[in-house]
């Protein structure tokens, strides 16, 4: 991996949250990792329902990293939708084994990466975003 | 006084028919036949006069104007009971023709002498017959009558090499049109067979049809549930014919329906304007500038889904070799639309393949990654994950063509965009598909190359430069690609100790059986990769 210099972010502050939405637990358990190795704080939820529980109770949330395919009710375009229209400051990371978003529509300010996606774009995309003044 | 009965006989009118000369242009044989009659007869003039069942019309004419007359001025018609000439010395004063309005007026004729036009079965179609303007009381000479039978028989061999000229000419002609309907079917299947579209098999069909038919439209529309409207999606219209693309129902039109379109029977109308089915609509489809229509069913999954639809402003005959050109037309549309959907669900199916195949790379890259969690040494465990993106690229580039080819440049570009920015690799060769197998290790060997020249190559140095070109060599079955990598801008290469992984999979080379030369210079590496292009067409 090359998530070299760790949690650069934290120094000054404490760290900010991200929210790993994924329905496989593997590749949860990786992407929470990759989000405390960057740095940040890692809530993870199993699904979509699951995360707007935890959006509802926790308002220092600044990153949805979530996945499109997960069953039972919505799924992650549906999720980010949501969240950009409920809460608007929060960015959206979206991940997918399906390699061409054509007929879908990512909301405004969020970025897509393929599965299996390459942890330093992510992170870095994560890093920028975390930066950057909220919107 | 009336024409007589045999005027309207009609077998006699049947075999005129046959002979199709009725309104056709002069032609010599005929005219000079007349001539020889008026100079032998000494008469002004002479006609070749066919009877038909309302007029007269003449062939050939000499000394007379008008083409034709009705039958109440005709004399000829009383020619055709006779068994021999017809000799009338004085017209006025006969009983058949006193009161004719060319006796009684204008031109007042008063001499005529006819030889029946005698077909070998004995139908009479009219006869040969010299006029004057002056009674003749003595008739014809025994010479002149002799010679005006024998004229008249001219006439009727003239008329027979005529029909046999017209129906040899009929025979080359459909000939020709088979000739045409075979290769248009022909075109219509090759073409069909590279179009991934279901609106352009339409289209090319709508084209193809309507140029072979000579037709002013042809088009292809979707029938509704409950059969009531037809959608026309596409058409081809000759010129100063709108086309008549979007919805229509059915009853505007007549009655279109009945028997088709749940049966295999195509609607054929030759003359909108007389057909019980459309005569009462007939203005509706004088709009849309139809007189002549067929409608051809077409299938899916035994049901009729569709119509080829074919209109011509002129009423025609459609010939039973037109109406099974039609068909064969239908069933290719219908084979070329089946074969569309096919594919789409093919690559439908390829798209939830891949997805699935993505989801298991990302879990054997998190499996990777939690396994090797504790080694210490990131170096290979990265080395790993960046080997599986490479193949996950190929998987990326191959999927855009349903997995049957990768684009080489396509391909490569992709994998070597991770390594450095565009500016500092050059791609080019000429477009070449590549196999999956190929595409696979193709791109596990630019990954290792790409990756080489960022740790120790080029792309280590600032201003390095990667330029990776392709070119074929040889002909035929010996045909070679050979892509060459060529490094420079960075700093001096050696040829390393050890053989990793790595090196290895370098060294497979482009199909994974050799054909690999490195060498290491001071101004950078210089790699040659060659391998039959058939293996990389096709594995």
């Amino acid at each position: 991996m090359t998530v070299d210099d760790r949690s650069p972010y934290a120094r000054t502050s404490p760290p900010q949250v991200v929210l790993v939405v994924e329905d496989e637990p593997i590749l949860r358990m990786m992407a929470v990792d990759m989000v405390e190795e960057a740095g940040f704080q890692a809530l993870e939820a199993a699904d979509a329902t699951e995360a707007l529980l935890i959006l509802e109770e926790r308002l220092d949330i600044r990153i949805v990293f979530t996945d499109i395919d997960m069953p039972r009710g919505i799924d992650g375009l549906k999720l980010a939708a949501l969240i950009r229209d409920r809460w608007p400051p929060i960015e959206i990371i979206v991940t997918s084994g399906h390699v061409k978003l054509t007929d879908v529509q990512l909301p405004d300010r969020s970025l897509f990466f393929s599965k299996p996606y390459r942890q330093e774009q992510v992170v870095a995309a994560m890093r920028k975003f975390a930066e950057a003044p909220p919107a | 006084m009336n024409p007589p009965e045999l005027t309207r006989d009609e077998a006699r009118l049947a075999v005129l028919a046959e002979h199709d000369i009725l309104d056709t242009p002069p032609e010599p044989g005929f005219d000079d036949i007349v001539r020889l009659a008026s100079l032998i007869c000494e008469t002004p003039v002479s006609l070749v006069s066919l009877v038909a069942g309302d007029r007269q019309w003449f062939k050939a004419r000499v000394g007379f104007e008008p083409c034709g007359t009705d039958l109440g001025s005709s004399v000829c018609a009383h020619a055709l009971a006779e068994p021999d000439l017809l000799v009338i010395p004085d017209l006025s004063a006969d009983a058949r023709s006193r009161d004719n309005p060319l006796v009684t007026g204008e031109p007042y004729i008063r001499f005529y002498a006819g030889a029946p036009l005698r077909t070998a079965e004995g139908h009479v179609l009219g006869s040969l017959c010299v006029i004057d303007g002056k009674p003749r009381p003595e008739g014809l000479t025994d010479r002149q009558a002799d010679a005006l039978r024998t004229l008249g028989r001219q006439v009727m061999s003239q008329m027979e090499l005529r029909r046999a000229l017209g129906e040899r000419d009929a025979l080359v002609r459909s000939g020709l049109e088979a000739v045409e309907r075979r290769n248009a079917l022909l075109e219509l299947g090759d073409r069909l067979r590279d179009l991934d579209d279901i609106d352009e098999v339409v289209q090319v069909a709508s084209e193809l049809v309507a140029r072979t038919l000579g037709v002013t439209r042809a088009g292809f529309g979707y029938l509704d549930g409950g059969l009531e409207h037809i959608d026309i999606v596409s058409d081809w219209s000759a010129e100063g014919v709108s086309s008549i693309v979007g919805r229509h129902r059915f009853t505007d039109y007549g009655d279109l329906l009945g028997g088709a379109p749940e049966s295999d029977e195509l609607l054929v109308i030759s003359d909108a304007r007389t057909d019980p089915r459309t005569a009462a609509t007939y203005e509706r489809m004088e709009k849309i500038a139809v007189s002549a229509m067929v409608n051809v069913p077409v299938r899916d999954h035994g049901r009729v889904v569709a119509l080829l639809i074919v209109h011509d402003r002129e009423p025609r005959e459609w010939t039973p070799e037109a109406l099974t050109f039609l068909r064969n037309v239908a069933d290719r549309i219908q084979a070329g639309v089946a074969r569309v959907r096919a594919e789409n669900e093919r690559a439908v199916l390829n798209q939830e393949l891949s997805h699935r195949m993505k989801n298991m790379m990302a879990m054997i890259q998190a499996i990777a990654i939690q396994t090797l969690k504790s080694v210490p040494d990131r170096g290979p465990v990265e080395a790993f994950t960046k080997r599986l993106h490479a193949l996950s690229a190929a998987h990326d580039v191959l999927l855009a063509e349903s997995w049957t080819a990768a684009r080489l440049d396509v391909l490569t570009d992709t994998v070597l965009e991770t390594f450095a920015t565009r500016s500092r690799v050059a791609i080019s060769g000429p477009e070449i598909d590549l196999g999956p197998r190929a595409a696979l290790s193709l791109s596990l060997l630019l990954h290792e190359m790409g990756t080489n020249a960022v740790k120790h190559g080029a792309l280590s140095a600032e201003g390095g430069l990667v330029s990776v070109v392709w070119r074929l060599e040889g002909e035929g079955d010996a045909r070679e690609i050979v892509l060459d990598w060529r490094e420079s801008g960075g700093p001096a290469t050696h040829e390393p100790a050890g053989r990793g992984f790595g090196s290895r999979l370098i060294h497979m080379g482009l199909v994974g059986t050799g054909g690999v030369l490195l060498r290491y210079s001071p101004t950078g590496l210089e790699a040659e990769f060659r391998a039959p292009l058939e293996q990389v067409r096709n594995s």
